[in-house]
């Protein structure tokens, strides 16, 4: 078997780019909530956490203890406490069942994020070129161009050709972490959040898929790499080829399924503090219990990279076209005709791809404000008033735009 | 709507169907099931939810846009270095880096023994704030003063500041005035022994930066000697 070497690094490093996103967002988002929801409400927020800094005083050394970074390491403190307490097992729940299920809360969250392109395609070769001799190291930006060529690669970890499915697969498998967590941990509450996560997201799993099944008409096709580069084109010269442009009301509505799936206000039914203590990881304690949160945390990120690819044109800025942008400029003139623009301006290549991750970043950034904003002012559902919305307000909704849209298509198709 | 309130007008709707007025208040008619339904009260924009949401999500954006605005106002004002003029982007105190100034002179806080010019106590000694006190919290030895007018004063007087109940009956009881409550709330420590205040403490309040700050009664004569 033959090892494809510029691949495997090209993968190596998107594999470090995407953990290295979640795993820090996830931890970020924690001081997000505090301090949004604290300026929100008019507070200040956690701001007591500190690193104590040494520095010379009178009789030895005086540790300065101002140094809060404005809460910024509440998240490590809650990291280090969560790791060193005890990890207390009840003595009557399922072990095994038990200690699996924290492990079905965080994988597929963090394997869900594989299909988002966050760069689109590049070639790093001619990229690693331009910035190597950009500061001065012209020979070894010879030696990486030649090793990756003029290869396309993706920004992106797995291009597969069943992206959105794979979403979907993981969403479904997230179910799995309540169920067994609930069902093992031999508590009531905890059956009854069970109970309630599997019911909630099993519903709007229906019409999270049925609310993207327009958009994905339109698009023709489930490559979510092929979605980003299709929304990289503009209509009438100023409005934006982006999915919310096409289907504002199922952006609303996708939006609303996948909150529902991350379980948090208003959608907690299933750890409903007021209700059932805090719900399917009620028996959980140290860093089990921490895997949950981290995967709630972890999993805002992902909806809003999910959002972001699928209706907000991905890492696309309007008038921002690299060379590798095959879509846009097969419509565009041909291959002849591509170069690497911004704003009518020929860049070099490296500009683009970093304006286009920063891009991704920024729209990420803006819709984990945005659903920490609702975790924040909206109150919670009752459950009745969950399900209700879900199979006869929002699912008769995504039918109808199913139908709607598969007629307009067949009309201006024919 | 009648005198018997809202659901009156459903009662008289048993399974949809019209049922005769009962003859007085809590009347059904035998074998009959009542229901009653609650007046549908939202509207329709109400019941779509999503209008109200995003009237909500309106107020605390802006909530947070114009907070956050004034937390970089405060940034620039701390690095023009005019950091104590500068107005935070939250209305919560920084406690206990910051305190509020406005507490009301006539807080009960913390006890102070008031002076005779010569600077001793102007206590007697009358074990009258410790009978008073319904925490049991004073604790007074007495010894004889050297000047025959005064007859006795405080040895020691010790109160257990976190058993006090800040109720101010010892200041009441208190025939010379000698002990009063101050404005000062902020009695915190770490060790329970230093809870206990001396004479010599309370005795050592600033003169100086209080709004009792004149030595009181000064050189006026004891009141049994008008």
């Amino acid at each position: 078997m033959e090892i494809n070497a510029p691949l495997l690094v090209v993968a190596v490093l998107n594999l470090g780019f995407v953990l290295g996103l979640l795993l820090n967002m996830g931890g970020l988002l924690t001081w997000v909530e505090r301090k949004q929801a604290a300026v929100m409400a008019n507070r200040i927020g956690a701001n007591r956490a500190y690193i104590p800094i040494p520095l010379p005083g009178k009789g030895g050394i005086r540790w300065y203890k101002r140094f809060t970074a404005i809460g910024l390491f509440h998240g490590i403190a809650d990291a280090i406490k969560m790791l060193t307490k005890e990890d207390y097992t009840p003595p009557f729940v399922d072990k095994f069942i038990y200690n699996i299920a924290p492990w079905f809360a965080v994988v597929p969250v963090l394997v869900t994020f594989a299909v988002v392109p966050f760069g689109g395609p590049f070639q790093p070769g001619v990229m690693m070129g331009e910035v190597l001799s950009g500061v001065g190291l012209t020979a070894w930006g010879e030696s990486v161009s030649q090793f990756f060529g003029s290869t396309t690669y993706q920004l992106q970890l797995a291009d597969l050709n069943v992206g959105l499915l794979f979403v979907f697969a993981m969403g479904g498998t997230g179910i799995f972490s309540a169920a067994l967590a609930g069902w093992s941990s031999n508590n009531k509450y905890s059956l009854m959040g069970a109970l309630r996560s599997s019911s909630q997201m099993i519903s709007y799993e229906v019409f999270m898929g049925m609310a993207i099944l327009g958009i994905l008409m339109i698009y023709g096709t489930v490559d979510m790499g092929r979605i980003g580069q299709m929304q990289g084109d503009v209509w009438f010269g100023f409005v934006p080829t982006w999915g919310v442009f096409v289907q504002p009301h199922m952006f609303v509505i996708f939006l609303v399924a996948l909150m529902a799936e991350n379980k948090r206000v208003p959608f907690d039914m299933p750890e409903a503090e007021s209700e059932l203590v805090a719900g399917y990881f009620t028996e959980y304690s140290a860093m089990k219990m921490g895997l949950f949160m981290m995967s709630e945390f972890i999993e805002i990120a992902v909806i809003a990279g999910l959002v972001t690819t699928l209706f907000f044109g991905a890492y696309h800025l309007p008038g921002v076209h690299a060379v590798t942008d095959s879509w846009y400029w097969a419509n565009h003139g041909g291959t002849e005709a591509a170069i690497n623009v911004i704003w009518g301006m020929e860049v070099p290549h490296f500009a683009v791809i970093g304006l286009r991750v920063l891009t991704f970043l920024g729209k990420l950034c803006f819709f984990c404000w945005f659903l920490v904003l609702i975790r924040w002012t909206l109150p919670k559902f009752r459950y009745d008033q969950v399900m209700r919305l879900g199979w006869k307000i929002l699912l008769p909704i995504s039918l109808v735009n199913l139908v709607v849209t598969a007629v307009i298509m067949l009309v201006i198709g024919s | 709507m009648n005198e018997l309130g809202r659901n009156e007008e459903f009662r008289n709707i048993v399974d949809g169907h019209a049922m005769p007025e009962p003859a007085y208040p809590g009347e059904f008619t035998e074998g009959e099931i009542v229901r009653y339904y609650n007046p549908e009260q939202l509207t329709f924009a109400e019941r779509l939810y999503l209008p109200y949401a995003l009237m909500g999500l309106k107020i605390t954006a802006g909530r947070f846009f114009s907070n956050m605005l004034q937390w970089l106002r405060w940034t620039l004002m701390w690095v023009r270095g005019k950091g104590s003029e500068a107005k935070k982007g939250a209305v919560t105190i920084y406690y206990p880096e910051e305190m509020r100034p406005d507490y009301s002179p006539i807080t009960r806080g913390k006890h102070i023994l008031t002076l005779r010019p010569s600077g001793d106590p102007q206590c007697v000694a009358c074990y009258m704030c410790a009978t008073a006190c319904p925490a049991f919290c004073i604790h007074i030895v007495a010894g004889e003063h050297p000047d025959p007018m005064i007859e006795k004063f405080p040895v020691r007087f010790d109160i257990e500041i976190d058993k006090c109940v800040f109720c101010g009956y010892c200041e009441e009881a208190c025939p010379v005035d000698a002990i009063r409550l101050t404005p000062d709330v902020h009695l915190v420590d770490y060790k329970r022994e230093r809870m206990v205040y001396d004479k010599q403490f309370l005795m050592s309040w600033n003169p100086t930066h209080s709004d009792i700050e004149h030595i009181y009664p000064g050189d006026q004569p004891r009141r049994d000697t008008k």
